[in-house]
């Protein structure tokens, strides 16, 4: 125990209970902690976000945390000794209690990243772990991200969109056999994730099909003015097709196949046109080339143009100030509306409209023509208001105006729009969320759902991811009363403890939305009953607070914090093409204060972007010469676990993700190594629970440990390299 | 562009030296030398979202069995004889749907066990796929609105390695029958290309893959892989004797009204690439589990999902389901009955006596996202290895054993597949 904790006068906190049962005196580190505690942390933030799942009932009952609920009037005192207990506990030189809430434990938080690094929480618990390290000074910041915090290096395969364009591009005659390759891989909701995006056997097979129609069609005498010299048609090509130049032994090789059009067709199937490398130099930093096709992508989801190519001939995009000329030029190219259109449709999931299942009896008047007005809408809205208006965030949540088509405007009952398709809409149908497009996907076939537009709100708008329904419950509302109101439907959610935990994060959000019908059209009442449309976000940093329908919605996340730093979040897995790394994280965090610095415009969340470290600069390793076994898979390195030096504890990042339902939960863990020499690895858990399944990993279980390492194929990893493992419990 | 597509007859494959082939080889593949019945094609047909097995289950025991009026499966009462009906088999230690999904015909197998991870169909096919032009086939109807992801995709190659099923019947149509109409010495010139243009891209790939750390080259590694498989696809001498089939006509391919075309096109080219010898072991996915599909077609309103979690109580709720499941019995009875319409050229008997069909779904009870008693159905004689005309009923086995069995209706020996912690061996009493 610290030497240096003192004794507060219990006296008066004894009195607080009535008698009864002694209770024990308060120990504090520092003089005022206590109070610290009950101001800073229990009251904006334990018994808000925690205590709905830390508490004896609760899901996360099973936890070391377990408080005594708000309405208890002694719960603070209670909670005190609780949480000082948690604040103390050291994982490495960094406590549980900021690990756990900001989801950089190695188990991870099953309740989401509920105080993300260097947030204003985050920051009040840090100061009350001081506390208890003696350190009983004022607040400072705290955060774990450096600003050269930056991704790994990657080759991004071109995705099916990106390649239709680039093909388009390149050689001048349309292409749809992107479209004809399997569905890319969705990641955090976008479809271009580096790591996921890969060449599998149909693929490769689709793209040699490609290739060929393509070369045959492509009018070679417009391509260069090389006429039949094939050499000096390799170069001239080559450098457009793999967007930098061709080093001698390519152009040799291409050569060798003799003509224009077998060029192409080996061409369009290499890995220098196919994947967009993000590799850079030994000391880390991306090549313009490299950084041209960067930019590109980024801003117009396809090639290089001319201006961009020269900008990398001549060096110039080496620095900042040239990409960001280039990325101001090319936010104005019409194409950037293209990139616009496929952000916004990955991130609220409009582009599914198409799909969308829709009970016909009950809406006919869904047609596909609606639906493709109601995309365009969306798209034309999006792209105008940020992009080509360079608007703020705030503007995509509350402008009370639209574009649409005549029919679309009728469909909504607002006035005809004028010649550019823009018409007002009133604070009812505000910003991007009253839109057909966003209120029709995200509902079920034959009505509203407050559970998906909450569940939208809640993970595209606040960043919040939630577990899947816990098995062995029935899941399924009561059957469609009609003398019952929604929300009276929805109750059950709130009444059953399973349902509860998780549907107060999702189900109030969603009954803002409920003057919109599962089609998007305003209604005046819910199936006879009065409208409802009061709500409330809990379990946020900066967003708690009841609102009332769309507009105090809009409204409520327009200036929230948490919703502008998700945006900025969304734009950087969009952008960056990555996962929720660690890395991912801090270029949120930096791209957020910068795009606040820049006045919250569009353009300014652009350029926060692109002069960001991680889009000049990469971390990981570099090949060097070929390992020994290169080409073969690594499937029995048994052997060469004993050659692996055992290496410095701290170059193992864990990242944790769990799937949480209630009476058990599954971990999914990445193992990555972040030192520079190869090594092994272990893991190891605190047990919670049962464990009824493991995979990828060997399993020790003791009663206080469960130590999992790596089997024969994923024991050993390269620097840079990286495995996962997970397992399952039952609680 | 393709030639005019009027029915003819059908020359697979590349290559002048296959024209002598005899067309029927592989048809003709005789049963093992040594005696042991197998079936010389695999097909699984899935459909998502569990089932309520009150309206499943058959009544009887082994052989007496009967399915009740307005069940599930009475719309397979006609083929009764030709099916195994599973009750009792569970995933062990996951369920839910996505789990479900994922591990259904995996047996949530890692690189160290049997299957490496794959699929059982991706197994099967690596096995006995060598000769056919296609290892294997993998056809979807309306899989892919969310994109690629566990929720979306059952086949693997590997852990978390799909195999994306073609949800388009007319680009599966073109890539089975495209190559039909280019002449012999054409074909030969192309070969010669494809394989020079391969090279080039393998040389690429390996000047690449000494640039880039270890992630990227096991990237490029799967990369290479691929094109390996397409080497050999486009190399592999085929010979097909058969009718080739007028192209499907264009749908909407997400359009949820034309569910039941997509998927009828879908089931006659599966059938079809199976007769011709295009391929030993298919697929039919029927969109995957989560799924929203609204039966409009049966004028049901709530899509598949909600309606796999109506409770007893939700009498209309239930029998919507039921009707969408019955649907789905209907379509797997279609399969069941072009299999039997074909014969074997060497008088064997039909398509479905020497073919092992397999219903899976990936969830037991959709309403409490269990996996007990997922309620898998087999059909086809498996060329003799399995007995079928049963209800068998176990006592709440491993997944994994059936896996095994599917195996070894194949004519494999494999003891186990994907995790074996639950049990080796194949179902008791099910093949033989």
């Amino acid at each position: 125990m610290n030497p240096r904790r003192l004794l507060l006068a219990a006296s008066l906190l004894v009195q607080a209970c009535g008698g009864g049962e002694e209770t024990p005196p308060i120990v504090e580190p520092c003089a005022g902690d206590f109070t610290y505690f009950e101001a800073k942390i229990w009251q904006p933030i334990l018994s808000v976000k925690c205590v709905g799942c830390h508490n004896e009932q609760g899901i996360a009952r099973g936890s070391r945390l377990v408080l005594a609920a708000p309405s208890d009037p002694d719960a603070a005192r209670k909670n005190y000794p609780v949480v000082r207990a948690i604040a103390d506990t050291k994982l490495g030189d960094q406590s549980v209690f900021l690990l756990r809430p900001s989801m950089t434990h190695p188990d991870g938080h099953p309740g989401g990243n509920l105080l993300p690094v260097g947030s204003a929480g985050y920051q009040a618990l840090a100061t009350f772990v001081r506390h208890g390290e003696g350190r009983c000074g004022p607040d400072v910041a705290t955060t774990s991200c450096t600003d050269t915090t930056v991704g790994s290096r990657v080759l991004r395969r071109l995705s099916r969109s990106e390649y239709d364009a680039t093909v388009e591009d390149l050689l001048g005659v349309p292409s749809a056999y992107g479209q004809s390759l399997p569905p890319d891989v969705v990641v955090g909701g976008f479809d271009n994730n580096g790591a996921a995006l890969r060449v599998g056997p149909i693929v490769a097979e689709k793209l040699g099909v490609a290739a060929e129609a393509l070369a045959a069609a492509a009018p070679l005498a417009k391509l260069t003015s090389c006429a039949d010299d094939v050499t000096c048609f390799v170069k001239a090509f080559g450098k457009r097709a793999f967007r930098r130049p061709l080093l001698d032994g390519e152009i040799s090789r291409y050569a060798k196949l003799g003509d224009a059009r077998t060029v192409i067709t080996a061409m369009l199937q290499s890995p220098a046109f196919l994947y967009r490398p993000e590799i850079g130099k030994n000391d880390a930093t991306l090549d313009p080339w490299e950084v041209a096709s960067e930019l590109s992508y980024l801003l117009t989801g396809t090639m290089p143009d001319v201006a961009l190519f020269a900008a990398a001939e001549s060096g110039k995009l080496a620095t900042k100030d040239e990409v960001v000329a280039q990325a101001r030029r090319l936010l104005k190219d019409p194409r950037a509306a293209r990139t616009m259109a496929r952000f916004t449709g990955q991130w609220l999931y409009v582009d599914r409209l198409g799909a969308v299942a829709k009970d016909p009896a009950t809406y006919p008047e869904l047609t596909t023509d609606l639906k493709s007005a109601m995309l365009s809408e969306t798209q034309a809205f999006v792209d105008r208001t940020l992009r080509v208006g360079n608007g703020t965030f705030r503007d995509l949540l509350l402008a009370e105006h639209t574009f649409v088509s005549p029919g679309l405007a009728e469909y909504y009952g607002l006035a005809a729009p004028g010649d550019d398709g823009k018409v007002a809409t009133g604070p009812l149908r505000r910003g991007v969320l009253g839109q057909g497009s966003v209120l029709t996907v995200h509902a079920v076939a034959a009505s509203s759902s407050p559970i998906h537009r909450g569940k939208l709100v809640r993970e595209r708008l606040l960043c919040q991811k939630l577990p899947p329904p816990p098995p062995g419950v029935v899941v399924q509302l009561p059957p469609f009363d009609p003398s019952k109101s929604t929300r009276e439907r929805f109750a059950e959610h709130s009444k059953n403890e399973p349902c509860r935990s998780c549907h107060r994060l999702m189900d109030p959000i969603g009954f803002g939305f409920e003057a919109f019908d599962g089609i998007g059209r305003a209604r005046k009442d819910d199936h006879g009953h009065p409208l409802d449309t009061k709500g409330e976000i809990v379990a946020t940093d900066h967003t708690d607070g009841a609102f009332e329908g769309l507009d105090g919605l809009a409204g409520r996340l327009a200036d929230s914090p948490d919703a502008q730093r998700c945006f900025a979040l969304q734009w950087v897995r969009f952008g960056y093409g990555v996962d929720d790394e660690p890395e991912t994280q801090c270029a949120a965090d930096r791209v957020t204060t910068a795009w606040a610095k820049g006045g919250m415009t569009f353009e300014a969340l652009i350029l926060a972007l692109v002069s960001d470290p991680t889009f000049l600069a990469r971390q990981g390793d570099l090949g060097g010469p070929p390992a020994p076994d290169a080409g073969v898979p690594v499937d029995d390195a048994g052997a060469s676990d004993a050659a692996v030096p055992a290496p410095p504890a701290d170059t193992l990042v864990v990242t944790s993700k769990r799937d949480d339902y209630g009476t058990g939960y599954c971990d999914y863990v990445t193992v990555k190594n972040a030192g520079a020499s190869a090594r092994t690895w272990s893991v190891v858990r605190s047990p919670e629970g049962a464990i009824t399944s493991s995979w990828k990993s060997k399993l020790v279980t003791t009663a206080t440990a469960w130590t999992f390492t790596g089997e024969s194929y994923n024991a050993s990893l390269e620097p840079g390299g990286s495995t996962d493992f997970g397992y399952c419990a039952k609680r | 562009m393709a030639p005019p597509l009027a029915r003819r007859q059908l020359l697979l494959g590349l290559g002048a030296s296959l024209l002598a082939a005899p067309f029927t080889s592989l048809l003709r593949t005789p049963a093992r030398a040594d005696g042991g019945k197998r079936a010389r094609r695999l097909l699984v047909f899935f459909s998502p979202n569990g089932t309520v097995h009150g309206k499943w289950r058959p009544t009887g025991g082994e052989k007496d069995f009967a399915f009740s009026k307005g069940s599930i499966l009475e719309p397979l009462a006609a083929r009764k004889s030709d099916l195994v009906v599973l009750d009792g088999v569970d995933f062990k230690g996951f369920d839910n749907h996505e789990a479900g999904m994922n591990g259904m015909l995996t047996g949530q197998g890692t690189l160290t066990h049997e299957g490496r991870g794959a699929s059982v169909d991706q197994y099967v096919a690596s096995k006995i796929g060598a000769g056919t032009r296609f290892p294997s086939l993998e056809l979807g109807v309306q899989t892919s609105a969310w994109g690629g992801s566990r929720q979306t995709r059952m086949c693997y190659s590997a852990p978390d390695k799909f195999v994306p099923p073609e949800d388009s019947p007319r680009n599966a149509w073109t890539r089975l029958f495209g190559d039909l109409g280019k002449k012999p010495g054409e074909v030969d010139a192309l070969l010669a290309r494809r394989k020079s243009v391969l090279d080039v891209v393998r040389a690429d790939l390996a000047d690449l893959r000494a640039r880039v750390g270890v992630a990227e080259q096991h990237k490029l590694d799967d990369h290479l892989d691929a094109i390996r498989a397409v080497e050999k696809t486009l190399t592999t001498p085929v010979a097909a004797s058969c009718a080739a089939p007028l192209a499907p006509i264009d749908l909407a391919l997400q359009d949820h009204k034309n569910f039941p075309a997509i998927g009828r096109a879908q089931s006659d080219l599966a059938v079809l690439a199976l007769a011709c010898g295009l391929t030993r072991v298919a697929s039919i996915q029927w969109t995957h589990t989560v799924s929203p599909t609204v039966f409009s077609w049966l004028g049901i309103g709530d899509g598949h999902h909600e309606l796999s979690h109506k409770p007893d109580e939700n009498a209309k709720g239930v029998a919507d389901f039921v009707a969408a499941e019955r649907w789905f019995a209907e379509q797997f009875f279609y399969v069941l009955d072009k299999l039997a319409a074909i014969p074997e050229p060497d008088g064997s008997g039909t398509l479905l006596d020497t073919t092992l069909v397999v219903w899976a779904k990936e969830l037991g009870d959709g309403r409490l996202h269990d996996a007990k008693s997922v309620p898998f159905v087999l059909a086809g004689r498996a060329g003799g290895a399995l007995r079928t005309g049963r209800y068998l009923k176990y006592a709440g086995e491993p997944h994994q054993r059936l896996l095994v069995s599917i195996c070894q209706a194949m004519g494999l020996s494999n003891l186990t597949f994907g995790d074996p912690s639950h049990g080796a061996g194949p179902l008791g009493g099910l093949l033989g």
